[in-house]
């Protein structure tokens, strides 16, 4: 062997002992660090981790919601939601939901993203109006798009009859074969501007020399967007796709708002079911066990996104 | 002096006390609690201590207007009992259904309205939340009727105050029918000739709107009481009849079908909400409303300076007896770990009392209570009148009415009642069809002991 060090094992030396000195001189301040971390640690566990793990020993047990007691059934309630039609029939609703309402708004939001990042003119004044539904509550939306959609004097089936398409024109909401979608475009309507302005940031930070190099190297523009903007806005674009995604899971207000799940349960989601269930008909128990799957499959789906994301950025 | 009392004959419903519990999918019912008496609660009630203050938790009035007026009684009970103030919380009904538990364990309601059925009041007194009310009943000497302190009482315990009495029937433009030459309808037959005449007209013959789903069982409950009589309703709801058999399907049939069929309704009936169906009759844009006399309040407020309003039974079907759908609009409960038990009857003891009913509960909110009533030198309006009259005159016995199912039905069976109707009126489902899910879910619910039982 021989007694020359290499470079690597001079710099390795370098390191380690600047490390030392720089241990002795860093050393991580462990109550400090936990002075900051704990409020926010403490304030998750209270109100996220422990309502969850409270929800999930509810699922365990028999309960109206009233009663001084539980009777604990284990598994019973998971074994009897596997077994109850009307919860599928809510899945059914929610994967339409997944599908429609996560493709829609970013099938919206990127392109007119990308329109106003390539230079359009007013760029933020259009920005902010495609936010203005974003932060409207969603009983408003869902009354609103609820007037619209009026079979007595809804603006939806005025302009039809007005253009000629009076046959066309109906009760949305109460039509079991239009209902659900006629939410869902609402939602979408309202979801939009969330994936436009989180796509506008993600593109603040590509590189417009990039750009510039693929339009020199002949590419059109479908290749710079496929080539170029797409990879660089990447992880905003798994954050967008996993917001939508899990949101879908969830959804009750604005189906609440505007069919309460009707016509018959046409529109029922999993979590109306869970509210039905636990509120309407007092099977707390059951409810909280379709709420713990609702929590669980949204976990279960944002980690796949996120491990997806994570293996793309290596 | 003209008294109500006769009204007290007039609705002799079942003696049948309700009580029951919803039994979740997988166990057994949790052994029911002890409720607390008023007086045995008492015993740690501060009332010497000076004035107390007590929270009264109640749904909010569907016309602001009636809810600042409701505000204006509590304040006058407040400003005539310097050692009681009572704080009124008024919220969307739906809204207090799901945070009643909460408050309840929170010890911070001590007076509360909710409803009365097996499901909803019946589940609180299971569960010891609400107070014996008995011991105060013998104190203050309530007259109550018997029929609706039975709608009150759980496993023998008489547990609220009932709230008002109330009707289903139709309401009509008086104008209307007086400009096409028609008179109050005796028979369907009557009924579907005066609704082809308003729709030919191009008037909505019956503003019925289900989008929030519970209108269609108040339809429901006036057909097949009328179809089956007082007699049949009790056999239905005791399990000693079907509710898929004939008649249960022909009601259905009737007002699902057959009207909808018709047109009779506003177009796509499932996405027209209650208060536009009530809009379309106050803009004189529909000929007739089939609702409770809950609406009385309001009718009156929006057609004053339009029109005048009438009110009538759902018309005889096939010849049989008209039996208008009657009952209970909710009850007032005291929470069973109210601090101020004494206190809570006194205010409730204010609310019922004959001052208070000559000025407030009739004039004002055009609320029956279900106890006689002196009506000596009451000024109400002539629609409030109407339905005053039409209780009266179903004087006699106990057969005159028939139930408004709803408040009689488990929730399961209620749930099904209301998806399952917007369902007939989609198409997506037959009257038969229907009629065989809600049977299904009644033996279930029987099963379950969820029903009223028999007496």
């Amino acid at each position: 062997m021989s007694g020359l060090a290499t470079p690597a094992a001079v710099d390795g030396g370098r390191r380690s002992r600047l490390l030392r000195r720089g241990g002795r001189r860093r050393r991580t301040p462990w109550p400090l660090v936990a002075l900051f971390v704990l409020p926010s640690v403490a304030i998750y566990a209270l109100f996220m981790i422990w309502p969850f793990l409270g929800t999930l020993q509810l699922s365990l047990h028999a309960w109206d919601g009233f009663a001084p007691t539980k009777t604990f059934v284990g598994l019973g309630n998971y074994v009897a939601l596997a077994n109850d039609g009307a919860f599928w029939n809510g899945v059914s609703h929610i994967l339409i939901w997944a599908v429609v309402g996560t493709i829609g708004p970013i099938a919206i939001g990127l392109p007119l993203a990308i329109l106003l990042w390539s230079g359009t003119r007013f760029r933020l004044a259009f920005r902010a109006i495609y936010f203005i539904p974003v932060i409207l509550p969603v009983v408003v939306i869902g009354l609103v798009w609820g007037w619209i959609y009026n079979p007595l004097f809804g603006v939806l089936n005025s302009i039809l009859e007005a253009v000629g398409l009076g046959d066309w024109t109906r009760g949305w909401l109460g039509d079991a074969d239009t209902a659900l979608f006629a939410i869902l475009f609402a939602a979408i309507w309202a979801t939009f501007g969330f994936c436009v302005v989180m796509f506008l940031a993600g593109l603040q930070g590509i590189d417009t020399n990039l750009i510039d190099a693929a339009k020199v190297d002949g590419a059109n523009a479908w290749q710079r967007t496929r080539h170029v903007i797409l990879p660089g806005i990447a992880p905003v674009f798994t954050f967008v796709l996993t917001i939508t995604l899990v949101g879908a899971f969830s959804v009750f207000d604005i189906v609440y708002v505007m069919t309460r799940g009707g016509p018959g349960t046409a529109t029922e989601t999993m979590a109306g079911y869970a509210y039905k269930m636990a509120f309407g008909r007092n099977f707390a128990g059951y409810g909280a066990a379709i709420s713990s799957v609702i929590a669980l499959v949204s976990l279960l789906v944002a980690i796949l996104l996120l491990r997806y994301r994570e293996r793309g950025r290596d | 002096m003209k008294r109500l009392s006769v009204l007290s004959a007039a609705i002799v419903f079942g003696a049948a006390a309700c009580s029951g519990s919803s039994v979740p999918p997988t166990g057994a019912p949790a052994a029911p609690a002890a409720p607390p008496s008023a007086s045995e609660s008492s015993a740690s009630s501060p009332a010497a201590a000076g004035p107390v203050t007590i929270t009264y938790l109640v749904g909010i009035a569907e016309d602001p207007e009636i809810d600042k007026q409701a505000e204006a009684m509590i304040q006058e009970f407040n400003d005539t009992h310097p050692n009681i103030q009572v704080k009124r919380e008024a919220l969307e009904n739906d809204q207090l259904r799901t945070i009643i538990q909460t408050r309840l364990g929170s010890g911070d309601v001590d007076v509360f309205g909710y409803d009365t059925g097996p499901g909803f009041g019946g589940v609180l007194a299971k569960a010891g939340l609400v107070a014996d009310m008995g011991p105060a009943y013998e104190k203050y000497g309530w007259g109550t009727f018997d029929w609706a302190k039975s709608r009150c009482t759980y496993s023998g315990v008489l547990s609220c105050m009932p709230g008002q009495v109330e009707e289903l029937g139709i309401y009509y433009n008086k104008q209307m029918f007086a400009d096409k030459g028609f008179s109050e309808p005796a028979t369907l037959e009557d009924l579907t000739t005066i609704m082809d005449a308003f729709k030919a007209d191009g008037i909505t013959p019956l503003a019925f709107g289900d989008q929030p789903q519970w209108p269609a069982g108040h339809q429901w409950s006036m057909t097949l009481s009328n179809l089956v009589g007082r007699e049949g309703m009790d056999a239905r709801l005791y399990g000693d009849a079907k509710w898929n058999d004939a008649p249960s399907v022909k009601a259905i049939d009737i007002f699902f079908k057959q009207f909808n069929d018709a047109g009779y309704f506003p177009k796509d009936p499932n996405a027209v909400t209650y208060e536009d169906a009530n809009a379309l009759f106050y803009a004189g844009k529909a000929a007739m409303i089939p609702t409770g006399t809950w609406l009385v309040s309001e009718i009156t407020d929006n057609t004053k300076d339009s029109f005048d309003v009438g009110f009538f039974p759902f018309p005889a079907i096939d010849g049989n007896k008209i039996s208008p759908p009657a009952g209970l609009g909710g009850g007032t409960f005291v929470a069973g770990n109210s601090k101020h038990p004494d206190e809570s009857m006194e205010f409730i003891d204010w609310m019922i009392s004959d001052a208070v009913v000559k000025k407030w509960l009739l004039p004002v909110f055009n609320q029956i209570p279900a106890q006689p009533v002196d009506t000596t030198g009451v000024e109400v309006s002539p629609l409030f009148q109407i339905v005053l009259d039409d209780l009266a005159q179903s004087s006699g016995s106990s057969s005159e009415f028939g139930y408004n199912i709803d408040v009689m039905t488990p929730a399961g069976f209620n749930d099904q009642m209301f998806t399952g109707f917007q369902e007939v009126l989609s198409g997506k489902l037959t009257p038969q069809e229907q009629a065989d899910k809600l049977q299904a879910e009644y033996e279930k619910a029987m099963a379950a002991g969820e029903t009223i039982p028999k007496p």
